[in-house]
């Protein structure tokens, strides 16, 4: 297998570093770059900054994700007589806690914190 | 606060995400919380691509540097990242910057 053939799962890196170079995702450039300035990282590559944007919404997307998935599951268990009509979901601390625990997140905040 | 434009644009854009999901409203102490999240891993991130970087004799961090410090930090592969992609939202989100210079 030559390396240039190589494949991550089917789909091949360099294809997606260049799919990534005309996505705008949804935190912008300058955000990103504003935060990982502070850290000390410096690069004038565009592909870097959008990789770690996406890897960043991902990170959130899959702790809301999980978030939704506990949200529903207590709604369908409180809301067991009147049926899944009211389907206005809210995201709340109690949800993401649980769901940011599975991904080793503790949060622990003050009661009056709020 | 220098930074309040940017907390500002993340938490848009954290809207958009649980907007995604299928939420319809978040508390503000749970996007707070995320904002602080979200935060805390861009700069972790960045400090330890920086370090990988360093390791290497190198200044400018790589491609090669981030997807070592994904594994090591979120624990997400290329690949993972690549799935993600094909199914990420697609809502832009104007940055300050750029606001700042509309107003101008």
């Amino acid at each position: 297998m030559g390396e240039n053939n190589a494949q991550i799962g089917g789909i091949r890196l360099a294809q997606f570093i260049q799919n990534i170079d005309d996505y705008t995702p949804t935190i912008p450039d300058d955000v990103t770059t504003y935060h990982l300035n502070r850290a000390g990282f410096d690069t004038t590559d565009p592909r870097v900054i959008r990789l770690i944007s996406l890897t960043s919404q991902k990170f959130v997307s899959d702790i809301v994700g999980d978030a939704m998935q506990q949200c529903k599951m207590r709604s369908s268990s409180q809301n067991n007589k009147k049926g899944a009509k009211d389907k206005q979901y809210c995201l709340t601390m109690e949800d993401l806690a649980a769901a940011a625990n599975e991904y080793g997140i503790h949060i622990k905040k003050p009661h009056y914190f709020s | 606060m220098a930074d309040d434009g940017y907390r500002h644009c993340l938490q848009q854009a954290i809207a958009v995400i649980t907007s995604e999901a299928g939420y319809t409203s978040i508390s503000s102490l749970a996007l707070e919380t995320i904002t602080e999240m979200i935060q805390s891993v861009l700069c972790e991130i960045g400090r330890c691509s920086q370090s990988f970087c360093e390791i290497s004799s190198r200044t400018k961090p790589t491609l090669c540097d981030v997807e070592q410090t994904l594994i090591n930090t979120v624990g997400f592969t290329i690949q993972d990242v690549a799935n993600y992609y094909l199914h990420a939202p697609t809502r832009k989100i104007t940055s300050p910057e750029k606001l700042n210079e509309k107003s101008q």
